[in-house]
């Protein structure tokens, strides 16, 4: 694995080294997102790095077509069910944050073209910074596979990333803007939009969602009380009053705890016979030695822990 | 446990079963029995070693048989003859005159007896060792018939003993290598006693082995004086400056006692035969109050031979009805417990204590007795005052400890033995809730206090003066306080060849208050009324210009002293103002002389008033209003959220759950008035702090049933509120949180309250918990569904289950214990100026507060917060988090059950971490939850798994370094307050002050960025000024680089420190003082440090380990490609990055030890 280290000037720390790895990107499932001959799998970005700042590293080996940020793996866990629901709600609130965006769009860049809308995106990205693991990984795609092939046979050498202090360029300090404080103050402030601009979503969030789980319940119906092709009719409770799908027969199960009640008691006399009070004395004596067992050892525990002096 | 089942069910022995019945009757129970036996152990002395010791003492025996009597010397005399032989006979003052007629002389002891607890077998093992007693009897003919008059006794018994230590130091006596010293009987100045201690050259003498001194104490048979002559109504001190003939029953009594030690011996000796655990009691008796303070070598108070009698006479009588209130068959445990129970009880005013027959009247009846003595406990002779030394004082303090003793014997949810008996109890700043030290007056002889007549039994002023404080102080107290105890250092011991010591100017005497904290605040005194004249004036002689006449609401006109204070803080003061004013008043005791340690810590929850001007912070106004403003707001802003009309549901329950409403905020909320623009404060003092509120409303089907929706329901709920109190006033914002990953409380409302606070309220929809109970139980779902699920069910529970109930609890203990706000906020802002802040919950340290007052043994609960304070101080620094369980019964209403639940799961938590740790190795990441959860186990009524407060942090790292830090802190206290050489706060500022070499990384940030930074310490004035003197007034600071929005609770310190602990908590331990800190301490993760082979998903800023500092590749042979695979983090990169990512907020990173370096 190639491996590129950049420098990096600031006030206290001249010429630290920060180092890269990164390798092409492999993997069995293929996806549109990363394109297979055209990836750049880059590991170990410092953790304010931003697609700017990747894109200007590798503008020497050719033109990149876009940067994705992988802060936590995706979970293989979920089930798919699971994250089909998880999909969806996320799609959801995408739409609900696209509707924002193009009312904030629509104003700043007008109708001009894609391309500037991209740069818009860029601009938002600035503003809106994220701060990802330390450590982290992003797939970089380049447009061609040679300028792949050319970044992967890249020397090992140093590049600048930041300057600051004295050397610091116009666009040392433009890297720094939307970090520390200014991101906070922005944070604070995306946190607490107008109130009509957060009426605005919630209701169409809860239209969307209103829609959605009618849909799903339609679809449930739909699937009752429909004979399959075996020609079995699946019947299934539906609502909660414990009716079925079909409004004929009601079946609830007996829960566990349930039928263990409805066992009938054993009456049993207590100290009746002889034998129940000679156990009884007898446990009693095994209770009390055992008692007197577990304090000593208790003692014992003391004993090690801290001793017995007073003073 | 480990304990066989064959063995359990075995034919049990007679012996057994009387053993183990023993201890349920015998014993509290069978580990108090355990306990017991364990202790005695380890004070009693071996018997077997003592053969040296016996030889000395047979050896001494010859030593003064042999040495020459002589007779009738003159004072002159002996004086030349002691002093050749340098020793200087040690007079008790006043030293005898030189015209005395009378004279001196020696002849071997008629007797020698071994007296005390060695030869009863009841010695205790003390702090400073054991003595071994021996009663030297001097022969009948050296005394003639009126020298019990005028110290004659004294002074013939001071010139016997230093023969008998001359005859000792002399070459040829064969002991002359022990060390001599003189010393005083329990403190009794008039009585002399010779030390001697091992001389440790191994000879067949020396006893070093032992641990222990002799002690040489002369006396005389009884039948020398006449008894009547010493009655207690008797005067045996004339003076040549008082014709008064007044009784001099201390003097009395001293010389009485002198007479009877082998008289006590024998009585002591018959019930220790007849009642086989006397012994044993009588031990531990003497270790309870030992560790209390209450046997003491000073002339007042009570000593352990004193507690051995009482237990002896209760072997015969004091009990109900006449009857015997202690039986012989009792165990030691009865015996001690009897004993302290009897102290407690018993009313020794009314009942004065007559061991042996008593004289109906005449000099020695019950009557003269009483009318000569604070407390009475006469001999089995009836003529002897046992206690004739003691003061009421002395005796007020110990039947407090007994009271409390019988409160923890009797406590059957608990074990208290520890607190009874292993722990030691005395000293003051712990005990008392408040401390005075008091420097004697310069001329203590001269107070008026101190008449010729009291000097007369009293030969020491300053014992004099030391003794009349207590009733002094107790009468103009009444009942603001508990217990007044008063006490000095002992005199100590001296050399033979130096003079007898005296109370000096620098002598000074701690008085300790244990206050009544629902009267000691009070701002009035009544007296009694005008026209009562007799009564009248004894209240003006008491309080001199202090009482004046007044009339009350209620018409009636009365004397009354009045108290000027605001606020609680304040008023809490009061006694000590009160205590400044007696002392002042009747013994001249100048005001820079009393050194009063109660009010110093308040300063530390108060915004710094030197450096922060009024206009911003008004301390005074906080104090004197406390938390009732902020609770009026809430108060209204509830009404105005319930009485909210066209809402969908209506608002059943508002809960207010910040720290404040339990009265626990470090700072007292202060409003911030809003009409004022934020440019008028300046930056470092923006932040306004929101207070949680939850808003419950009724309930209702139409709730959808996803956990995400209900949040935007929440959010639209939020809208509509804040739509509707618009109008009453209150401006509210909505709040969103975009915290990805969060399923709950993504959003809030912050409404501001007149007159000037946030409150930041939620609402609580009791669902969610079903809803993430479903999937977290359900069999289908994913780990990492159940995860997330679990992690939003935690935080539901936490902001709308456990603060609630918290609060309600918290809230109830803060009424019920005044004192327990100020030491909630003292060791809040102790553990945040420490930097451990980020590690401890608020509602932690809240427990850890409330736990020295639900369960304060071994004292009372204290009643000021520095008191308070101390205790957690100590509680911290001497619990054993990974043995005990921390149980805090918050109402008071746990059972031994719960407490044995309780132990249970402690035991589970312990028992799996031990299993976790030594099962993972450390490179995996512990996610499972049996790992180091709950290091700090601290169980409440509600919360028996101390899973609520302390189940993730702080680890066990943290708990250590707590502990460590309260020792230091404790030990700071105490050396403070004993030096007593000043009650300037500012001594101990030094608790408050961290020490910052051990973090790896200290990052300064910029103070006029840090919003809290008014709470800081001690913070720079600077930063409160505004630009340019000359527009002081109009108070306008430049515009703030935050805007000029009032900003809710915006602190860019705990964004950076968040922001750091998501991006680097794997690697690196942040420290930070969360009120107003600027500086932010690093430590980085040692086990992330070392090389480790590289590998995708690493999780730190890492570089390859062999690369020099300039990024070439450390000289290996051929090998460039890749080099070798192992990394370590990249610390400068890593540095750089964290300077980066607090652009604008870091002024400068200083680097104390580089990591790297060391591998």
């Amino acid at each position: 694995m190639p491996s590129l280290t950049t420098t990096q000037k600031t006030s206290a720390y001249k010429n630290i080294l920060h180092y890269l790895y990164f390798k092409k990107h492999e993997s069995p499932k293929e996806d549109p997102k990363t394109p297979k001959n055209r990836t750049l799998f880059v590991l170990n970005i410092p953790a304010d790095a931003t697609e700017s700042h990747l894109r200007e590293l590798f503008k020497p080996c050719g033109r990149v077509v876009s940067v994705q940020f992988l802060n936590r793996v995706r979970d293989s866990n979920l089930t798919k069910e699971e994250r089909e629901q998880q999909e969806e709600l996320e799609r959801l609130e995408r739409e609900a944050a696209l509707i924002e965006a193009q009312g904030a769009a629509g104003t700043k860049a007008g109708k001009k073209g894609g391309k500037k809308q991209a740069a818009a995106a860029v601009v938002q990205e600035e503003e809106h910074r994220r701060l990802y693991a330390t450590g982290s990984q992003a797939y970089v795609v380049f447009l061609e596979e040679q300028e792949l092939n050319k970044a992967l046979v890249m020397k090992k050498k140093k590049r600048s990333w930041i300057n600051s202090g004295a050397d610091a360029s116009p666009a040392d300090l433009a890297k720094l803007t939307g970090l520390g404080v200014s991101k906070w103050l922005n944070e604070y402030h995306t946190r607490r939009p107008e109130a009509s601009e957060l009426q605005l979503k919630v209701d169409d969030y809860m239209d969307k969602f209103e829609r959605s789980e009618y849909e799903a319940q339609q679809a449930a119906l739909a699937r009752h009380n429909v004979m399959d092709e075996d020609g079995f009719t699946l019947v299934t409770r539906a609502g909660s009053k414990g009716q079925n799908s079909d409004g004929v027969i009601t079946i609830t199960a007996a829960k566990a705890e349930e039928v263990k009640n409805l066992k009938p008691k054993k009456k049993e006399l207590q100290d009746f016979y002889r034998f129940q009070m000679r156990e009884a004395k007898r446990d009693k004596l095994v209770d009390l030695r055992r008692k007197f067992e577990e304090d000593k050892l208790r003692i014992e525990a003391l004993k090690v822990n801290r001793r017995f002096k007073p003073y | 446990m480990g304990v066989k089942n064959s063995s359990l069910y075995k034919a049990p022995t007679n012996d057994e079963i009387q053993g183990l019945q023993e201890s349920s009757d015998l014993f509290k129970s069978n580990i108090f029995k355990l306990q017991i036996e364990e202790l005695l152990k380890e004070v009693q002395i071996d018997y077997k070693k003592a053969q040296p010791l016996e030889a000395a003492l047979r050896k001494l025996k010859e030593i003064f048989d042999r040495t020459p009597a002589h007779q009738e010397l003159s004072l002159a005399v002996i004086k030349a003859s002691m002093k050749k032989k340098s020793v200087v006979i040690p007079f008790p003052s006043p030293e005898p005159s030189s015209d005395i007629q009378y004279t001196f002389g020696y002849s071997a002891p008629s007797a020698m007896h071994l007296v005390g607890s060695f030869p009863l077998k009841t010695v205790s093992k003390g702090r400073d060792g054991w003595s071994v007693d021996v009663a030297v009897e001097m022969p009948e003919e050296l005394f003639q018939e009126k020298d019990h008059m005028n110290y004659r006794y004294f002074y013939k018994r001071a010139y016997y003993l230093s023969v008998l230590a001359a005859a000792i130091q002399d070459k040829k006596s064969g002991m002359s290598s022990t060390r001599t010293e003189f010393s005083t009987l329990h403190g009794d100045q008039r009585k002399p006693i010779l030390i001697l201690h091992p001389s440790g050259d191994k000879s067949e003498t020396d006893f070093k082995k032992m641990r222990c001194t002799i002690r040489i104490i002369p006396y005389i048979p009884s039948s020398v004086f006449p008894a009547q002559r010493l009655a207690p109504g008797r005067n045996n001190v004339r003076s040549a400056d008082t014709t008064e003939q007044p009784p001099t029953p201390q003097y009395n009594t001293a010389l009485q006692q002198d007479t009877a030690f082998t008289s006590h011996l024998t009585f002591l000796y018959q019930h220790s035969k007849n009642c086989a655990a006397f012994k044993d009691g009588c031990i531990l008796l003497k270790v309870w109050a030992t560790q209390r303070g209450l046997i003491r070598s000073t002339n007042e108070g009570f000593n352990g031979f004193l507690l051995e009698m009482l237990m002896a006479y209760l072997l015969q009588g004091g009990g109900a009805n006449g009857g015997k209130k202690l039986a012989n068959g009792f165990s030691s445990y009865q015996l001690a417990k009897g004993t302290i129970d009897f102290i407690a009880q018993h009313d020794f005013t009314a009942q004065p204590i007559m061991m042996g027959q008593q004289a109906s009247s005449g000099e020695f009846s019950k009557e003269a007795f009483v009318s000569n003595f604070d407390v009475v406990i006469v001999d089995p002779s009836g003529k002897i005052n046992l206690a004739g030394h003691v003061s009421k004082a002395a005796l007020d303090e110990l039947q407090h400890e007994a009271r409390l003793a019988m409160k923890f014997f009797t406590e059957s949810s608990d074990d208290k033995f520890e607190a009874l008996f292993l722990k030691r109890v005395d000293s003051p700043i712990l005990r008392f809730d408040n401390v005075v030290k008091i420097h004697v007056p310069k001329d203590v002889a001269g107070l008026k206090s101190y008449t010729k007549v009291a000097a007369l039994d009293y030969p020491s002023p300053f014992v004099h003066f030391a003794r009349s404080i207590a009733p002094l102080l107790k009468r103009g107290l009444t009942d603001r306080i508990h217990l007044v105890a008063t006490r000095y250092e002992p005199l100590g011991n001296w050399a033979t060849s130096s003079s007898t010591p005296d109370f000096g100017a620098d002598s000074v005497i701690t008085i300790g208050l244990l206050l009544n904290a629902a009267e000691c605040a009070r701002l009035v005194d009544l007296g009694p009324p005008a026209d009562d004249l007799e009564a009248a004036n004894v209240f003006r002689t008491l309080w001199g210009n202090k009482a004046e006449l007044r009339r009350f609401k209620d018409g009636s006109i009365l004397e009354s002293a009045v108290w000027e204070a605001q606020g609680t803080d304040a008023r809490h003061l009061i006694v000590g103002q009160m205590i400044g004013y007696l002392l002042k008043h009747h013994f001249a005791v100048p005001q820079d002389s009393v050194h009063y340690w109660a009010g110093q810590l308040n300063k530390f929850i108060q915004y710094n008033s030197k450096a922060i001007p009024e206009r911003l912070f008004d301390n005074k106004i906080a104090a004197a209003n406390g938390f009732q403003t902020v609770v009026n707001a809430f108060e209204a802003l509830s009404k105005a959220v319930k009485t909210a009309e066209d809402m969908p549901l209506s608002v059943t329950h508002m809960y207010f759950t910040s720290p404040a409403a339990r009265l626990a905020s470090t700072f007292i909320p202060q409003p911030r008035d809003f009409n004022v623009p934020a440019t008028h404060f300046p930056d470092s003092a923006q932040y306004v702090e929101p207070l949680d509120v939850i808003i419950q409303f009724e309930t209702s089907q139409k709730w959808p049933d996803n956990l995400k929706a209900i949040q935007r329901m929440k959010t639209a709920f939020y809208l509509r509120l804040a739509d509707k109190i618009k109008y009453k006033g209150m401006r509210s914002t909505v709040v969103e949180e975009t915290a990805e990953d969060s399923l709950g409380l993504n959003g809030y409302l912050d409404v501001r309250v007149a007159p000037g606070f946030v409150f930041r309220c939620r609402i609580a929809y009791d669902k969610e918990i079903t809803l993430c109970e479903d999937i977290i139980s359900d069999r289908k779902s994913s780990q990492s569904l159940k995860e997330q699920h679990q992690k939003a069910l935690d935080v539901y529970n936490r902001y709308f289950v456990q603060a609630p109930m918290h609060t309600f609890l918290m809230h109830a203990l803060a009424h019920k214990y005044p004192s327990l706000s100020q030491t909630i906020r003292l060791t809040k802002r102790w553990v945040s100026a420490h930097w451990l802040a980020p590690y401890f919950n608020d509602e932690a340290l809240e427990l850890l507060s409330a736990a020295v007052y639900t369960d304060p043994a071994p004292w009372a609960a204290p009643a000021s917060g520095f008191a308070g304070f101390a205790r957690v101080l100590s509680l911290l620094s001497t619990w054993d988090w990974k043995h005990e369980p921390l149980v805090v019964d918050l109402n008071g209403e746990m059972t031994a059950k719960e407490r044995d639940d309780i132990r249970h799961n402690f035991a589970n938590t312990r028992k799996n971490m031990i299993a976790s740790n030594s099962a993972t190795s450390p490179q995996t990441k512990t996610t499972s939850i049996s790992s180091d959860h709950a290091s700090m186990f601290i169980a409440t009524n509600k919360d028996t798994f101390s899973k609520w407060w302390t189940w993730q942090s702080p680890s066990p790292m943290m708990v250590a370094r707590l502990k460590a830090l309260a020792k230091t802190s404790l030990d700071h206290m105490l050396k403070v307050t004993a030096a007593s050489a000043t009650t300037s706060s500012s001594a101990l500022n030094a608790l408050f002050i961290t020490p910052t070499a051990q973090y790896d990384v200290v990052i300064d940030l910029d103070p006029a960025m840090c919003t809290r930074y008014a709470q800081n310490l001690s913070p720079d004035a600077q930063n409160f000024v505004t630009k340019g003197d000359k527009y002081k007034n109009l108070g306008t600071f430049q515009k703030s680089v935050f805007g000029d929005q009032i900003l809710i609770g915006f602190d860019p310190a705990a964004e950076y420190l968040a922001e750091l602990q998501r991006t680097y908590g794997d690697i690196a331990l942040f420290f930070h003082d969360r009120y107003g800190g600027t500086q932010i301490g690093v430590l980085w993760n040692p086990m992330a440090l070392s090389p480790r082979a590289w590998k995708v998903n690493l999780g730190f800023n890492n570089k390859p380990a062999d690369v020099n500092k300039d990024g070439s590749t450390k000289a290996k042979n051929g090998k460039t490609t890749g080099g070798s695979k192992m990394v370590v983090p990249n610390i400068e990169a890593l540095m750089s990055e964290i300077e980066r990512i607090g652009h604008g907020l870091v002024r400068s990173v200083q680097v104390n030890r580089d990591p790297s370096a060391t591998n």
